[in-house]
């Protein structure tokens, strides 16, 4: 029976260790990942993406990652320590389709791209002259892959293709490459020389600023120094005449960020690193404190083989040699079950944190993974060495009573305490999912799809239009240059007369504030979308925008409109023409609901049937896969040559939540699991605690304790530890997520009762625990106990 | 006091079944001190554990102060083993995480009995025992007679009528099991019945009656 319960013991612990280095090891993997992106570039750490900095009007500066074509080599000129240069742009509006001489149609990023883009990004090219080709205008590289996917070499080199969005380019493909690592930022498929870009644009120095373009730092130059940076004054000042620029209002200046930094400053990549790295590191520890605790727990057991072995001279070093070696063995079976759970998950680890394993374990991830690994196992090693060699050789003698209780306490509280974090943050990033879900953007979308039509022909958008509008399931045709719930770009709003201010004093030019742009829309895009006016209406010229509620605030700011606003003109950078005021709209989310955009709202006007738009906007009375492939159908009938995807808005929306639902899920995985390995932990305590105490349970029994006052003895005890962690992880949690939230615009509240549920909640799965281990000793009969004493 | 007739106790495994006690029966009258004597594995303590309804026996009766104790349920012998049976152990028994005066107390807390009274009557009892001194120590702070004695307060706190003791001097030295024996029979003076297992005849000499056991069964009384 003891061996049986040993080897169950055993197993628990080759187990819970297997599992949380597996479950650690796919997150670890992730981590390290995303840390690795563009780090296979040659020199990365010398390469840096320039950055463009403006403001218009002395207002705020406004950061982004493109620049104009020719600022890239005129960096490397005026720069000194500048060795390499280059610049791209991607092409392609709303699809990534090129077809080729059979009217195949292939999926394939494009981009544009200039002769030193290869060997800035260390791209190995498998067939054709990367120089020659990209000094050739139409000419280009195709990825591998791509190529493979279109029969191969043969049906590609030397063959035409066209752009679906763009069918009068026509491009050349006279080489392969190998295709992009899965961890770079630049996996295009098809590289085109950037001599097929109109050359007014390429040559322009201010504007077309569309070029994300890169150079490369010699060895110690400190791409911050001044040095640097009167550099690139200087060459503002000679090529971008830029103390004129400056005079008419505007400021422009150009600094570097590092090439391994521009994913991680993407989105929130480094919040999400961040939360997978700690709940990574927190299951491992969770993992090997339950471990640790499984082996001290063994220490009264085998008291007696380390006294017999120190009685026949071993000496401290001995005792942790023989510790390193057997816990050397416990990893090594728990890496194999870990392995073989891996292996089980793999395919899941794509939906589960975005990656599939085989991509993400790369050879210095598997390095890192097993230095983390060694460290536990030290770790591991050297806690239970040093106890072990604390039992005195008097042991061979008399029974070694040692408990080691304080260790085996603190040991638990750590996982208790880890739990608890772990949970804590899981009931709070579900309650920011709900909340984020459940927060009305102030937009309906629910029986809305949408198409892209840009550039097709305008009459046969027009028989698109009347067809659409006459199946009895749609409810309307509308169209929209943006959608809201892809963000609008900016521009600012400026007076379009001198203009009397709230203060008293007269004001012009000036910029008042920034805005998000929708640019045009259709008249019925307000029903569409269910937006209500609460005053005017929408435009139905050229020469009208609508505008939102906020924007009304924000301009009563700086002007005394108090008479009302509608009918007062504004000009809009960029729009050019002052418009008129014909209505204010209610404020809706623009954006993602996590993030919203919280600037005033700006709309335009244009015609449902200009294809400029973009968006073909379908709102249906009755929503259903059979009437939307009737709508499919009757737009690929009509709108000939041009690939149609139907996307659902809800769908869409629902995308822009996958990074969150991962967040969700890594925390998710975290918190089961750790929660797992705590109650095994919990488990292998009680019944050692049962069985070091099972003597004084029965002189307690013997002396008239109740069943439920023995358990209420061992239960206090594990109470005691549970209920000072989860407070501590209480505190260290609404911490950390006071932080978290403040990330989101819209947040949930940290309500105290998550943390009392919660806490109630580990304690009662504690307590069951408990109770259900001890429950037996608790009904023993005494005497067996005392007899075994 | 008690009486046991025809007390059997099988144990059996998957392979062999022992008999530990073989139709035995006898009678103790209170306030009697009786000693209990036979070879390692006769069944002395197989005896006293169910005398002190820490066990069941297999087949037979017992009778404890009136009542028939011998098919009661482990929940109803623990209430009626409250302040009726007191116990010495050989080893002991002492709980290691609780003081002297902790150890003393326990039956009074499972008895309910209020904190004030439970002061008195352990701080007399430890006087009485000549261990008051001791009173905040842990029971591996004490010698071997100290601990006995401990014991033997813990036993008689809750002024049990029986008092069941298993070789209470088989780990001491002879002046401390001196010392035990003479605490038993003042016990015993005082009213308290007593049964005791041993296999030393110097203690037996401090009962009133001896019963001699061989193989599970009553070989002689004297």
């Amino acid at each position: 029976m003891k061996r049986i319960h040993f080897k169950k013991n055993y197993i628990i612990r080759i187990l819970t260790l297997g599992l949380g280095i597996a479950i650690s090891v796919i997150l670890l993997s992730k981590v390290f990942f995303e840390l690795s992106y563009n780090d296979y570039i040659t020199d990365s750490d010398h390469i840096y993406i320039v950055k463009e900095n403006y403001s218009e009007h002395k207002g705020e500066f406004t950061s982004n990652f493109c620049v104009s074509a020719p600022i890239a080599p005129a960096i490397q000129n005026y720069v000194p320590g500048v060795v390499l240069n280059t610049r791209f742009t991607g092409i392609g509006w709303g699809s990534n389709l090129i077809i080729d001489e059979n009217n195949n149609k292939y999926a394939g990023k494009t981009a544009l791209v200039d002769t030193n883009f290869v060997k800035v990004f260390s791209l190995k090219i498998i067939t054709g002259d990367p120089i020659k080709i990209l000094n050739q205008k139409h000419h280009g590289l195709i990825s591998a892959s791509i190529a493979q996917k279109m029969g191969g070499a043969e049906k590609v080199l030397g063959h035409t293709f066209r752009r679906d969005d763009n069918k009068d380019m026509e491009f050349v493909i006279d080489g392969i490459f190998e295709d992009f690592p899965q961890n770079s930022d630049f996996n295009y498929d098809i590289l085109i020389s950037i001599s097929t870009f109109p050359s007014d644009g390429l040559n322009n120095w201010i504007g077309t600023d569309r070029f994300t373009s890169f150079v490369k730092f010699a060895d110690g130059v400190n791409p911050y120094s001044t040095e640097v940076k009167q550099a690139l004054r200087r060459l503002q000042e000679e090529k971008q005449n830029i103390e004129q620029v400056e005079a008419s209002g505007w400021q422009l200046y150009y600094n570097f960020e590092p090439i391994n930094d521009v994913h991680l400053n993407f989105g929130e990549t480094k919040n999400i690193i961040l939360i997978l790295a700690i709940v990574s590191i927190f299951l491992l520890l969770a993992s090997i404190f339950n471990y640790i605790l499984i082996v001290i727990s063994y220490i009264v057991k085998r008291s007696m083989e380390v006294g017999i072995r120190k009685f026949h001279g071993a000496k401290g070093w001995d005792i942790f040699r023989l510790m390193l070696k057997e816990t050397g063995v416990d990893f090594i079976l728990s890496m194999i079950v870990a392995a073989m759970l891996i292996l089980c998950l793999s395919g899941n680890t794509l939906s589960l944190v975005g990656q599939s394993m085989g991509v993400m374990l790369t050879i210095p991830t598997i390095i890192k993974l097993f230095v983390i690994i060694f460290v536990l196992y030290i770790i591991a090693s050297i806690i239970p060495s040093y106890l072990f060699s604390k039992i005195p050789l008097s042991t061979v003698f008399r029974r070694y009573k040692e408990s080691k209780n304080q260790w085996k306490k603190a040991l638990l509280f750590l996982q208790f305490f880890i739990t608890a974090v772990l949970l804590f943050f899981l009931i709070i990033v579900v309650r920011q999912y709900n909340t984020i879900i459940n927060n009305d953007p102030g937009y309906a979308y629910e029986n809305l799809v949408h198409c892209n039509v840009s550039d097709v022909d305008n009459t046969q958008l027009q028989t698109c239009i009347n067809l659409l509008e006459s199946e009895a399931f749609i409810d309307q045709v509308g169209a929209s240059y943006e959608l809201p719930y892809e963000g609008y770009s900016g521009n600012n709003i400026y007076l379009a007369k001198p203009t009397i201010s709230n203060t008293g004093s007269v004001i012009s030019d000036n910029d008042l504030f920034n805005i998000a742009d929708g640019y045009s829309t259709t008249e019925n895009f307000y029903e569409i979308f269910e937006i209500p006016f609460i005053e005017g209406r929408a435009p139905k010229t050229e020469n009208e925008i609508a505008v939102s509620e906020f924007f009304v605030k924000r301009m009563n700011e700086f002007v005394d409109w108090s008479d009302g606003i509608i009918g007062k003109t504004v000009g809009v950078s960029e729009h050019g023409q002052p418009f008129t005021i014909c209505g204010i709209f209610k404020d809706y989310v623009v954006g993602d609901n996590a993030f919203p955009d919280g600037r005033p709202i700006v709309h335009f006007w244009s015609e449902l049937n200009s294809s400029r738009e973009g968006n073909l906007l379908i709102k249906f009375k009755n929503i259903n896969s059979e009437n939307i492939a009737k709508v499919e159908q009757i737009l690929k009938d009509n709108l000939q040559g041009k690939s149609i995807e139907i996307k659902i808005a809800s769908d869409d929306i629902k995308a822009q939540m996958t990074d969150f639902i991962k967040l969700r899920q890594s925390i998710l995985i975290g918190g089961i699991f750790s929660l797992l390995i705590t109650i095994m932990g919990l488990i292998g305590y009680t019944e050692d605690e049962t069985a070091r105490r099972s003597a004084e349970i029965a002189i307690r029994k013997i002396n008239g304790a109740k069943i439920y006052q023995i358990l209420e003895i061992l239960i206090k005890d594990i109470l005691k530890v549970a209920l000072v962690s989860i407070i501590l992880a209480s505190v260290l949690s609404i911490f950390a997520a006071r932080n978290l939230l403040d990330l989101f615009a819209v947040k949930t509240s940290l309500n105290p009762f998550i943390f009392i549920f919660g806490g109630l909640a580990i304690l009662f799965i504690i307590i069951v625990v408990v109770i259900i281990k001890s429950i037996n000793v608790a009904h023993q009969n005494p005497v067996e106990a005392i007899k075994s004493e | 006091m008690l009486k046991i007739k025809n007390l059997s106790k099988i144990f059996r495994t998957e392979e062999i079944e022992t008999v530990a006690l073989n139709d035995i029966s006898f009678e103790i009258k209170e306030g009697e001190f009786v000693a209990v004597m036979g070879p390692s594995g006769c069944g002395k303590s197989t005896l006293l554990n169910i005398l002190g309804l820490l066990d069941n026996s297999s087949s037979g009766t017992y009778e404890l102060l009136d009542k028939e104790v011998g098919s009661l349920k482990e929940k109803n012998r623990t209430q009626y083993r409250k302040g009726n049976i007191g116990f010495i152990f050989q080893s002991f028994n002492l709980i290691d995480e609780l003081d002297v005066f902790e150890n003393v107390e326990l039956p009074l807390i499972y008895m309910k009995i209020k904190a004030s009274e439970r002061k008195k009557r352990v701080d007399e009892l430890l006087k009485r025992m000549n261990i008051a001194h001791r009173a905040k120590h842990f029971p591996q702070q004490l010698s071997g007679g100290q601990q006995q004695r401990v014991a033997i307060a813990r036993a008689i706190v809750a002024k049990p009528k029986l008092i069941l003791a298993d070789e209470p001097t088989g780990n001491l030295d002879s002046k401390n099991g001196k010392e035990v024996m003479t605490i038993l029979t003042e016990l015993n003076k005082e009213g308290t019945t007593i049964i005791m297992v041993t296999h030393s005849e110097h203690d037996a000499a401090y009962s009133h009656r001896i019963i001699h056991l061989f193989d599970g069964k009553i070989i002689s009384e004297e």
